[in-house]
């Protein structure tokens, strides 16, 4: 048995040729069918018109194909930095031999961006992919100075580069959550060399302050990695590279890093910062438990 | 399988529903890494204490640490995949009273099978013993093999001080060389 019910009313810029319907404000009717077959009756939603329905554009094959090729680039990049732990190869090498693969990808990438915004964030993906790779040939010493001055600005960088491609574009949810991703792992990176920096400047032994040994490293490098793969798989096949160069300005706010990417990483930081320092200032009492 | 790494996400969404965006697989898996390390931590100062294994296990200030850098994990996410400040806070504070549950759950459940297999093995090993001294005190049986005498006569036991016993009770002195003699 079913029924209809008239819940929602509200508005889909309908890709109308006719110039003069494009100001008017067309409602779209969405009716819920109630299935009473079986446990599960969930709501379903109905267009009214089967034309009424938005018509996603087909990417061409050619796009397609740098995209896949970009998306492989990235695996290989990622699957290869989870096994460069095993390879006996100079941490200088392995850092070479993904920061080019990386290079390779994003200016595939920068050939097939959709908009300017997104174009200057693979542009500018480039530009710290060699500075990365040319870093990686220095072994720096981790220090206050080298965190706060290089290391830190490039994670920084990094997630400028990720929340300008999300915001100029209007990325499918699916693809979104797996970038935003992105962002997460790198605001971590940012916020756990400061725990190295508080344990350091507070004078404590390094045992006390990272907990990695041989049990746990392993598959958390696995896991953290696996998710990685599929992130950076997401991020090339998405609607921010799929071609049709849209060559207009857009509104300047979305070059702003004032944005809920950096405002995570500040609260972020700030609380765990916060709680590492209390724990690090109570250590005797905790050993002694 | 998929569905078992996204338990917490249909939760989250069962609670707030379009409200968040978040990863399906990220907060299972953070929750399952805390449980891991309680597991770890806890296993390894059981060890520590009762056998006095020099295990090289992190100190408990490093494994609050990333239990700490594991929550940053969920607190990132949360401000990033919802769309007001609210949500955000309410669903920091759930996945972190998550990650600190998981963490006491796996440490409790460590120390429990620990407890669970050291019990088995000293039961075993005091029945072993029972069993060795029973044995000895009314003579060794003959495990398996087969010692039969020319007249057909078969033995089966040994006693400690190296007599044999027959199926009837009747005792036999081992000369050495094959051959015995009835005593």
């Amino acid at each position: 048995m079913f029924f209809l019910l008239f819940i929602h009313i509200f508005d889909i810029d309908l890709n109308i040729e006719n110039e003069c319907l494009q100001d008017i404000q067309r409602p779209v009717f969405y009716f819920v069918k109630f299935s009473r077959i079986g446990a599960n009756c969930k709501p379903k939603l109905l267009f009214m018109e089967q034309n009424l329905q938005l018509q996603v554009e087909p990417i061409p094959k050619s796009i397609r194909v740098r995209q896949d090729i970009a998306a492989w680039l990235f695996v290989l990049s990622n699957a290869y930095m989870i096994i460069a732990a095993f390879i006996p190869m100079a941490p200088f090498v392995n850092n070479a031999i993904t920061s080019v693969i990386c290079i390779t990808g994003w200016s595939i990438l920068t050939t097939i961006a959709s908009n300017k915004a997104t174009r200057v964030a693979a542009l500018l993906s480039i530009l710290f992919s060699i500075a990365t790779c040319i870093r990686g040939m220095f072994q720096i010493p981790f220090t206050w100075v080298t965190t706060t001055m290089l290391i830190i600005p490039m994670n920084l960088i990094w997630i400028y580069i990720y929340s300008l491609i999300i915001q100029a574009n209007d990325i499918d949810n699916k693809d979104k959550v797996w970038i935003s991703l992105l962002v997460v792992f790198l605001i971590m990176n940012t916020t756990s060399d400061l725990n190295f920096m508080i344990g350091q400047s507070m004078d404590l032994d390094s045992s006390h302050v990272w907990a990695w040994n041989l049990f746990l490293v392993l598959p958390f490098h696995i896991i953290f990695g696996g998710i990685n793969i599929i992130a950076g798989y997401r991020l090339a096949k998405c609607s921010a590279f799929s071609g049709n160069y849209n060559p207009s300005h857009q509104p300047k706010e979305i070059y702003s890093p004032v944005n809920k990417y950096f405002a995570a990483l500040l609260i972020t930081t700030s609380i765990l910062c916060g709680l590492w320092v209390i724990l690090y200032s109570c250590i005797d009492f905790i050993e002694s438990i | 399988m998929k569905q078992k790494f996204s338990i917490l996400y249909n939760l989250e969404k069962k609670i707030w529903g379009e409200q968040t965006n978040p990863n399906k697989y990220l907060a299972t898996t953070t929750i399952i890494f805390s449980a891991v390390i309680g597991a770890l931590v806890s296993g390894c100062e059981y060890l520590n204490d009762l056998f006095n294994w020099h295990i090289n296990s992190p100190t408990l200030t490093a494994t609050f640490s990333l239990i700490i850098l594991i929550c940053g994990y969920n607190i990132a996410e949360s401000i990033i995949a919802t769309s007001t400040a609210k949500v955000a806070a309410l669903r920091a504070l759930m996945m972190t009273g998550f990650v600190i549950l998981a963490f006491i759950v796996g440490a409790v459940a460590s120390f429990i099978i620990l407890l669970i297999i050291t019990i088995i093995v000293v039961v075993f090993l005091v029945i072993t013993f029972i069993k060795i001294l029973l044995n000895e005190m009314t003579g060794t049986k003959m495990n398996g093999k087969k010692f039969i005498l020319s007249d057909g006569t078969i033995i089966k036991k040994r006693t400690p001080s190296g007599d044999l016993i027959d199926e009837t009770g009747g005792r036999w002195k081992d000369l050495g060389d094959g051959h015995v003699e009835k005593l």
